[in-house]
């Protein structure tokens, strides 16, 4: 394909982080479950990028979806933008021990990070703008990242194959 | 002499780094502060947003909104004979309704006459159409295809053919958004049909109830009472129907809301006259 060497695994990573962020964002009436997928699988993508991906230009590009997910989803600014940022220093910071932990531990590791800034934002939200924190919309959440994260993980893998 | 200059260059891109990750930080670190003390600039930042990601999200999603309703076009040809039924009973219940609505509707205007009564204090801004709704994660709002060119600014009132549906809380030129009342930060006053009793209501953390967050004297409705806007701060005509209570609590109550907030489409932009 004439444009297959321009496509690098880097590039469909950020074509699929734009079509994630839309159906995260814009509501399909009739299949709520579609924007909580898009939802959860954009922030596995958000934790996958910063740790196999790390580079200068993700600062601009989590500043942009923070942003964009903080204007649209709560009309606010705040909770997504802090942490996408926050959590991309603290891969810069700790990556390094990562390099040890065999694929299954990343694997766990990653599902707990997800678990873990759902859960700030959440809280955040809550601090920030009085967005009650909800239980069962988080449990959902939790729910959605467990059963998606392997099926989200092989489609990753394969991807890093293109590079 | 090359081995220097390329070493000047990489401190150059390496320090060239390191400021722009530290300006990204300073830059988040100003936004969610200026947007706690709701600077203009922000608001800008919010409308210029709002108006270039709109277009792009909905483009994006139109293949799977399109698939979607195929869906759904599929599921109401199943069950088209069993609606086909339902629908031509509720034709003869509502010719019945019709009939005593037009009786009603002479007897009204007569007796308006009479009063010499003005009671009509709204005037009709803009009938739109929604471009797209934000899902329920945390805010409950909807994008409106109006806005400042239209003549709708903040603080106006949306309704629709059920009832009330929300205030717009930001207008750029051609677009708006409208924060609808099951949203936890909506605040409505509100009393029943007798006039009795005044609250306030809000929407719940699901959205998909309205809860009460102050009540006038500590006064009670009952079950089933119909709730309207009251008119009071004046930010909402009086008499637009809002929702039914169906349940009362130590605290207050819980009332069902009237619009079908999943399934909005046309919506009308009024204000007080």
């Amino acid at each position: 394909m004439l444009l297959s060497r321009y496509l690098t695994s880097f590039i469909y990573y950020n074509l699929i982080f734009i079509i994630l962020f839309s159906l995260s964002v814009s509501s399909i009436e009739s299949f709520s479950i579609i924007n909580s997928i898009s939802y959860i699988s954009l922030h596995f993508l958000i934790i996958y990028l910063g740790l196999y991906y790390y580079c200068r230009t993700l600062y601009i590009i989590y500043f942009l979806y923070g942003l964009g997910f903080d204007i649209l989803l709560i009309n606010q600014i705040g909770p997504h933008l802090l942490i996408f940022m926050t959590l991309l220093f603290l891969f810069y910071l700790t990556k390094k021990y990562f390099v040890y932990l065999s694929s299954q531990r990343i694997f766990l590791l990653i599902l707990f990070i997800q678990i873990i800034i759902i859960l700030l934002e959440m809280l955040l939200a809550d601090f920030f703008f009085d967005y009650d924190f909800n239980l069962d919309k988080y449990l959902k959440f939790v729910f959605i990242s467990i059963i998606s994260s392997y099926p989200i993980f092989f489609i990753f893998s394969k991807i890093d194959n293109f590079q | 002499m090359f081995f220097q200059k390329k070493v000047r260059y990489l401190t150059k891109v390496k320090s060239f780094g390191k400021v722009y990750i530290t300006v990204l930080f300073i830059l988040t670190f100003l936004l969610i502060f200026f947007n706690k003390a709701d600077y203009i600039v922000v608001n800008k930042i919010k409308y210029l947003s709002t108006d270039v990601l709109n277009p792009v999200t909905r483009f994006i999603t139109s293949p799977i909104k399109v698939a979607t309703q195929a869906v759904n076009k599929i599921n109401e040809i199943r069950f088209l004979q069993q609606d086909n039924l339902k629908l031509k009973e509720e034709v003869k219940r509502l010719n019945k309704w019709h009939i005593l609505a037009v009786k009603n509707q002479r007897e009204n205007n007569a007796l308006k006459k009479l009063l010499n009564s003005t009671t009509n204090n709204i005037s009709i801004i803009k009938t739109t159409t929604i471009t797209s709704q934000t899902p329920d994660i945390y805010a409950k709002s909807v994008f409106i295809k109006a806005g400042v060119n239209h003549g709708v600014s903040e603080d106006f009132v949306v309704i629709n053919e059920r009832g009330l549906v929300g205030k717009v809380i930001s207008s750029s030129e051609n677009n708006s958004r409208v924060l609808l009342i099951n949203d936890q930060h909506s605040s409505v006053p509100v009393t029943t049909m007798s006039k009795k009793i005044n609250a306030i209501i809000k929407g719940t953390a699901n959205g998909k109830y309205l809860t009460s967050t102050f009540l006038k004297d500590e006064k009670k409705p009952k079950i089933g009472d119909i709730l309207l806007t009251s008119g009071n701060a004046r930010i909402f005509p009086s008499d637009i129907l809002v929702g039914k209570v169906i349940k009362i609590s130590e605290d207050g109550f819980l009332a069902l809301p009237y619009v079908d907030f999943y399934n909005l489409e046309f919506v009308q932009v009024i204000n007080i006259k």
